[in-house]
């Protein structure tokens, strides 16, 4: 299809607002899907997506909408995340696009991820539709949410659809929209071919596949590639475009958006952001986008020293089809060898954390999060630390800087006295109030990247009835005064248990760190004594006591079965416990900080 | 050697604690019990013919409901049918309140040479709470009768760690236990299932939930207690005086074979293991038309019977060979500087507060 008839667009909107809804109705609307294919949310294909209801990955879809003016176009629709965690996804999303939907939900309004996905989408020179979707709820307020939009596009009020996603209103002025305001792609169709890969999966059976936006030139079955960050070179062996599923075709040509297999069995030669050009005609790399930075980093380890080969294994498949995952091996003297890993978010960890167990059936033990920090020694030189464990001895510590992030809430102005009193317990910097519209306020506010990661979104959820939104990204280092808080189980340090914090936190941490651990540990055979300190000194402790009486009263004949049954069904618990010395932990005891009020 | 079980699954009424196999008495039903037994004694025989039994129990259920002379009746046959050592151990369990002085004489004439008697207690507020069909007057009066008529291989079994129950209440009972020549007493802490009625009553409150503190220090009390009268503690809840020992049920934790007769009795090769159907009237349907009334066996695998000899021995007063736990001397070691065990030659014995912790130990020497 010539360029003039392809439109390629994303659908950006703050979680819940009705992006997949959205999507649903003009896979519909196009006919891309036969009725019975048609699910609900089709984009949305990963088992752990449907259940959290977050689009994590992004994919892409080819429809084709026959125009109010007679012609065909082609529309692939990239499909983008919709949680701050994956903002990179987002934009990366968008670099294969020319324009994107922008969804605002009629009740909610402009909330803090409309406005960041807005900043992202101007960063890319994108065309905006903005799309108001839930008119047909009571509760709409239509008029305010236009001015919402008004306000932060500079947009007249007639360039506002308004769409009922559930109901099929507006869907048809939609599509017409996309074609009439949406820039075709303007690639050189004579040139050499040029593709940017956006994404990646991996088969089973066809190895790492690529999902590409083609700029220039065309590419063909057969023809030899090469991926200009590795200069390796591959023939392709199928191309086509996506649907419900891969359609082949013979050749994808300038502007268009597809997937492409070269028999890459190596996992790591298919780079998201990489341009892919023919072997013989090199060509300039197309920009790529902003590599995704991991934030948050963490121990995760086999509960099974034994498995440590399966799980570097996993590692690689996953970081396969999730390019910001990084990791690298890492010993603990507690947990033994395993890895380090970054992750975008916790939203991000957790989900690593999911797939590797359920998909790749591992058992796992993952330690307590930590941002990164710089650590600056008297002796002058700069340490990257992501490891409470390689922080180096206090005495050779001149400052340790951690990473603060800008944040905006937008929230209704009633919930601001609670929000600025959290933001006050993190650590929160205050910057400047702006008024979206007379009842909702965007509150900028900057802070430790640490004091967010742990359960501040659930905390903003609940200091405003549910209604705060929430988004960031990073700003810089700053200098802070912060601390290793250790654990000591039986007096001996437990290395996978220490914590780098702010010193005036340190004590409330240490107890009640203490006081979640002594709910987690089962009762040994012994007491077991529980301690947080700071270097030497010891600011909270507390213990388990010990096992009094586990006896099964009387074992007979037909009582053996029963009783040997049973050892080994609690043997199978026991092998969830990691031996730490004498003492047996349990996996989650490692997380603990996670679940601290 | 071998010792050979007899299930026999009737009582006067259900207690409220009881997870065993037992119905209340019907007289037709008991007569077909019988002749179902008879008739596993037939079937088994073969199998059986080249083991020699040194031990004979009747369990239940109730047995002393049986009938003297039906008792008789089954030694003869079970005399008949398998190769026995001299001497054997015949054990019969028996309730206060099925024991007249005629018919204790005549188990004794038919070759019951044990006799177990559930007591459990000697208060009565606590034979009520466990719902016995005997006030403790009955007690003590069905044991005077058992030595009187001539038995001198006496058990008595009591229950403690009961709801409400004090060191001293419990003191009292044992005071009146050895008052008698019993020459064994096996002492259960109680332990509740909810599938019982006192288990439900524990758990949703309607009578106090005994504590683990207060259970371990009457385990602790009954053992020190016993030990003063020269009763050696060689199982959990068994005490013998020396050389009284229950040979049968030693026969059990030493992994011997038994033969078990009668619904939801375990029978136990050495390698294979089965278990009869539960149900009384399916056992004697069965049984009725040929069949053997097997509901499931298993082999045991060289792992299962390492684990089923870890946790039985330690379960004893012998202890575990060290030879069988070389590769967990770290938990040994763990077991001794906590006073849970001690090394008796070249054996793993476990301490009065290790047998509190048998299971536990258990489960650490076999992971
Ligand atoms: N009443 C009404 N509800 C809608 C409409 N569109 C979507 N919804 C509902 O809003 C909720 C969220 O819709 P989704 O389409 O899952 O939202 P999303 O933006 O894709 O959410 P994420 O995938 O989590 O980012 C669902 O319960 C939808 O049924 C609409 O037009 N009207
Ligand atoms: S007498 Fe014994 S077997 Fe019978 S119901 Fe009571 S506890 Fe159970």
């Amino acid at each position: 299809m010539d360029q003039k008839h392809i439109r390629n667009f994303s659908i950006i909107a703050h979680i819940d607002h009705g992006k997949s809804t959205l999507a649903d109705r003009l896979l519909e609307a196009t006919e891309t899907l036969t009725p019975k294919e048609m699910r609900e949310q089709v984009l949305d294909n990963m088992d752990l997506e449907r259940e959290r209801g977050i689009t994590i990955k992004a994919h892409a879809v080819t429809m084709y909408h026959q125009a109010g003016n007679g012609e065909r176009y082609q529309f692939n629709l990239i499909d983008t995340p919709g949680h701050v965690d994956f903002s990179y996804e987002v934009s990366r999303s968008l670099a294969a696009c020319e324009g994107a939907l922008l969804v605002v939900d009629a009740v909610q309004g402009v909330e803090a991820q409309t406005m960041s996905n807005v900043y992202l989408a101007m960063e890319n020179n994108l065309v905006l539709i903005p799309v108001i979707n839930k008119i047909d709820m009571a509760s709409a307020r239509i008029e305010e949410v236009e001015h919402q939009l008004m306000e932060l596009l500079g947009v007249d009020e007639k360039d506002i659809l308004k769409v009922s996603a559930r109901e099929g209103i507006g869907i048809r002025e939609t599509l017409e929209a996309v074609v009439s305001r949406i820039p075709c792609p303007n690639g050189n169709p004579d040139a050499a071919f040029r593709a940017l890969i956006f994404d990646s999966t991996f088969d089973f059976y066809r190895g790492a596949i690529a999902t590409i936006r083609v700029k220039d030139g065309r590419v063909k079955t057969g023809d030899a590639i090469r991926f200009l960050s590795s200069g390796k070179t591959f023939e392709t062996d199928e191309i086509g475009r996506l649907k419900l599923g891969r359609f082949p075709v013979d050749n994808l040509q300038a502007g268009e958006v597809g997937y492409l297999i070269g028999g890459v069995k190596n996992l790591k030669d298919i780079k998201v952001g990489d341009t892919i050009t023919l072997a013989e005609k090199p060509a300039d790399p197309l920009p790529g986008f902003r590599d995704p930075k991991p934030m948050v980093f963490s121990g995760v380890f086999p509960t099974d020293s034994d498995d440590l080969t399966e799980l570097r294994a996993a590692l690689e498949r996953l970081q396969l089809n999730d390019s910001a995952l990084i990791y690298e091996p890492e010993s603990s003297a507690a947990l033994g060898f395993g890895f380090r890993v970054g992750f975008l978010g916790l939203l991000h960890m957790e989900i690593v954390q999911e797939r590797l167990e359920r998909e790749y059936n591992q058992s796992l033990i993952t330690t307590i999060p930590n941002v990164e920090y710089r650590v600056f020694c008297t002796d002058g030189k700069m340490l990257v630390i992501d490891n409470p464990t390689a922080l180096p001895p206090v005495m050779k510590i001149d400052r340790i800087e951690e990473p603060v992030i800008d944040s905006q809430i937008v929230t209704p102005s009633e919930f601001v006295g609670n929000l600025m009193k959290l933001a006050q317990e993190r650590r929160g910097v205050y910057k400047n109030t702006t008024y979206l519209d007379s009842s909702r306020v965007t509150l900028h506010y900057e802070f430790p990247l640490a004091e967010i990661i742990f359960d501040f979104y659930d905390k903003l959820k609940s200091s405003s009835r549910g209604y705060a939104s929430f988004d960031y990204e990073f700003l810089a280092f700053r200098e802070s005064d912060l601390v290793k808080l250790d654990i000591l189980i039986n007096g001996d340090p437990v290395d996978a248990l220490s914590m780098i914090v702010h010193r005036e936190k340190a004590w409330e941490w240490g107890s009640k760190l203490t006081s979640k651990l002594r709910e987690l540990i089962p009762r040994q055979l012994f007491e077991v004594a529980i301690q947080a300190a700071l270097g030497s000194k010891i600011i909270a402790r507390t213990n388990v006591k010990p096992l009094r009486k586990n006896v099964t009263a009387k074992c007979y004949g037909g009582d053996i079965t029963r009783k040997r049954k049973l050892l080994e069904k609690q043997k199978e618990g026991k092998k969830r416990m990691k031996q730490l010395g004498k003492i047996e932990i349990p996996q989650e005891a490692f997380l603990a900080v996670l679940k601290i009020e | 050697m071998a010792g050979l079980y007899v299930h026999v699954p009737f009582c006067l009424k259900k207690c409220p604690y009881c997870d065993f196999a037992s119905v209340p008495v019907q007289s037709d039903l008991q007569a077909e019990w019988l002749q179902a037994v008879r008739a596993e004694t037939v079937l088994r025989a073969p199998d059986w013919k080249p083991i020699r039994f040194d031990t004979l129990y009747f369990g239940g259920g109730t047995p002393s409901l049986l009938d003297p002379a039906d008792v008789a009746g089954l030694i003869d046959l079970f005399s008949g049918s398998f190769q026995w050592a001299r001497n054997p151990e015949i054990t019969l369990e028996a309730n206060p309140g099925t024991l007249s002085g005629s018919k204790l004489r005549d188990f004794r004439k038919a070759g019951i040479n044990r006799l177990s008697i559930g007591i459990q207690s000697f208060r009565d507020e606590e034979l009520q709470l466990l719902g016995r069909m005997h006030d403790a007057a009955e007690a003590e009066n069905s044991l005077a009768r058992t030595f009187e008529s001539g038995f001198e291989n006496v058990n008595a079994d009591f229950i403690y760690g009961l709801p409400g129950q004090t060191p001293a209440h419990w003191s009292q009972t044992l005071g009146k236990a050895v008052a008698f020549p019993l020459t064994h007493i096996s002492a259960y802490c109680l332990t509740w299932s909810g599938k019982t009625e006192l288990g439900r009553k524990i758990e949703s409150g309607e009578v106090e939930k005994p504590s683990e503190a207060v259970q371990s220090d009457l385990f602790l009390r009954t053992s020190s207690f016993l030990a003063e009268r020269h009763f050696q503690h060689y199982e959990i809840s068994n005490f013998s005086l020396e050389g009284r020992r229950c040979r049968h049920n030693e026969g059990y934790w030493k992994g011997n074979p038994y033969l078990g007769l009668g619904p939801s009795s375990h029978s136990f090769t050495g390698r294979e293991r089965y278990w009869n159907v539960s149900d009384t009237r399916e056992y004697c349907r069965m049984l009725n038309q040929g069949l053997r009334p097997c509901s499931g066996s298993e082999t045991l695998s060289r792992n299962d019977i390492r684990l089923e000899t870890i946790a039985l021995r330690l379960r004893t007063s012998e202890g575990l060979p060290l030879a069988m736990i070389q590769n967990k001397t770290d938990f040994c070691k763990v077991f001794l500087e906590n006073g849970l065990a001690r090394i008796r030659g070249d054996r793993l014995v476990l301490t009065e507060n290790g047998f509190l912790m048998a299971d536990e130990l258990a489960l650490r020497l076999t992971v």
